[in-house]
């Protein structure tokens, strides 16, 4: 078990007018190795939660394990430092962040910030540059004469220059077009299966949800209401319903399927397989 | 006389490559307009070049009868409104009833109509419970909808949304684009939505997909978004409707229209 809340709150602002309770009770566990997907709607504490997990915001209420350390609620943390060493978080709009004079400074600022030497810096910083597509020849340029996509790239490449255990990525792909997010989610599914990084993000987007995640967490007005498998969260019609998620539309499209009669093995993703399936049924039963 | 008319119109930030070359396109009044192209094809230079935020190289742009130029800027800029990508940048009021209130007083609306206005335009977009918090505090799509309460305050002509949504999760982006389809109704209103949004594309009244700064393609979304070779060489993608049109169309099953599923589902 590489993270654990146990019952977890916490209050933006306490004792102040605008004390607002973001995360209630939260007891909920991500597993080592998976890709877990953080769920819920605008303003349901996604982002709250996530902001623990490198002990950005300290609980209000609870205890806080990731890996061997345990943060607990009023009582002053130990070890920031190395916990943010095996814990990168990327904020929403990490691009908003660059400020070194070259891209290669900005990458090489979190391992120098964590005492690695500078030869060692610009080698893991060069290596992040690879890991994230971007050119070698960027590497010089200035971050604002970057493309929206290469900027996020690059702030991700200054995350994963630190090397980092686990990977936590707060809507990494919001305001990409369609072909950058999918590439930037390739990205991550790439850095669990090769380098067996445990990865959380932060997402609206069902369908990533479905077609690259292991595990979802759901989070409603502060509170986990469910943490499951990726499979049994989109078949759990009680749940979907209840929090008015809009499910992917491969799962619209079988479930439309079966109301109209037509059965087809839902675990089928492929259009074409399906049409097959479809014309099948049809030449059985016209 | 198209209510907006561009035409030939180039720019560049460095003096040197253009990054709109030689764009023309009408708009007309009362049309919902979608503008769809991959980062970086010169989506939001054209929005910001309509308000006028951006000069021209050449070329020009005429709204309502009236060429955009240093004289006419002021009265233009009153029939437009619009919303960016990142509600951060646009907040400037303590509370979310100041911040609706800083257009209005703006636009010497009478203190006296003003609560009535903000109350109203702060209930369409489901915000109405948090007029007196912090803007500062709400969570990105919570700060979306004030910053469209803001702009729909000011009534004004022409609401150009500069991927307004994409920041909102599914239900605050089905929210937020059923309210700007009633206000597009109801107002007769002008609508320009840059988006990624390629389901959203799907049903407006005039679709445009721009890729290297050029416009490839302007007509109707159902003529447009069905080339699918087309969509994908420009890095986009086509629906989810139109994939499954075609893949049953392969396996010799034909079905029409390519905007609803269920109905789709239907004819099978």
């Amino acid at each position: 078990m590489t993270i654990a809340f146990k019952n977890v709150s916490y209050e933006y602002a306490p004792n102040t007018p605008f004390a607002y309770g973001a995360l209630k009770d939260v007891s909920v566990s991500i597993k080592q190795g998976s890709i877990t997907a953080i769920v819920g709607a605008t303003g349901s504490g996604k982002t709250t939660l996530v902001q623990h997990l490198n002990a950005l915001l300290l609980p209000s209420e609870g205890e806080v394990h990731i890996m061997d350390r345990v943060i607990v609620a009023n009582e002053k943390p130990k070890q920031l430092k190395s916990l943010r060493q095996h814990v990168g978080l990327v904020f929403q709009f990490p691009e908003y962040q660059l400020f070194e004079e070259t891209v290669i400074k900005d990458i090489m600022f979190g391992p120098l910030n964590f005492n690695v030497t500078k030869e060692d810096a610009l080698k893991k910083a060069h290596e992040a540059l690879k890991v994230v597509g971007l050119d070698e020849e960027v590497a010089q340029k200035s971050p604002l004469d970057l493309s929206g996509g290469q900027k996020r790239r690059a702030a991700i490449a200054g995350i994963l220059a630190i090397d980092p255990d686990v990977l936590v990525l707060d809507e990494p792909t919001a305001g990409l077009d369609p072909q950058g997010s999918q590439a930037m989610m390739d990205l991550f599914v790439g850095l669990n299966k090769n380098q067996k990084k445990t990865v959380c993000i932060v997402t609206h987007d069902m369908e990533h949800v479905f077609n690259y995640c292991d595990d979802v967490v759901v989070i409603d007005k502060g509170k986990m209401v469910a943490s499951c498998s990726v499979n049994e969260f989109f078949f759990d019609e009680a749940l979907i319903t209840s929090l008015n998620i809009e499910l992917p539309k491969v799962i619209q499209l079988h479930k439309l399927l079966k109301d109209h009669g037509i059965d087809i093995d839902p675990s089928i993703t492929d259009l074409d397989v399906i049409a097959a399936q479809i014309a099948q049924a049809k030449r059985v039963r016209p | 006389m198209a209510y907006i008319e561009v035409k030939d119109l180039s720019f560049s930030y460095d003096q040197q490559e253009d990054v709109i070359k030689n764009v023309s396109f009408e708009v007309e009044k009362g049309t919902y307009t979608c503008i769809i192209g991959h980062n970086g094809s010169g989506k939001s230079t054209i929005a910001k070049l309509l308000i006028g935020l951006l000069v021209k190289r050449h070329g020009s742009i005429r709204i309502d009868d009236e060429e955009l130029s240093e004289q006419s800027i002021d009265s233009i800029r009153t029939k437009i409104g619009i919303v960016f990508q990142n509600p951060d940048n646009q907040f400037i009021g303590a509370t979310v009833r100041d911040d609706i209130a800083f257009g209005l007083e703006n636009r010497q609306v009478e203190p006296t109509s003003m609560d009535d206005i903000i109350d109203f335009y702060a209930a369409k977009v489901h915000m109405d419970a948090y007029l007196d918090h912090e803007p500062s505090r709400l969570s990105g799509g919570q700060k979306q909808r004030v910053a469209i309460a803001g702009v729909l305050a000011m009534k004004p002509d022409i609401l150009i949304l500069d991927e307004a949504t994409s920041m909102l999760d599914p239900k605050g982006k089905r929210e937020v684009n059923e309210l700007v389809k009633d206000i597009f109704e109801q107002e007769k209103m002008t609508i320009i939505s840059i988006t990624h949004d390629i389901e959203e594309a799907l049903f407006c009244d005039h679709l445009m997909v721009m890729n290297d700064g050029m416009i490839q393609l302007d007509g109707k979304p159902e003529d447009i978004l069905v080339q699918t070779d087309k969509m994908i060489s420009m890095s986009l993608d086509v629906p989810f409707t139109v994939k499954l049109k075609q893949a049953l169309s392969k396996h010799g099953i034909p079905v029409d229209g390519i905007h609803d599923l269920k109905a789709m589902v239907g004819q099978l």
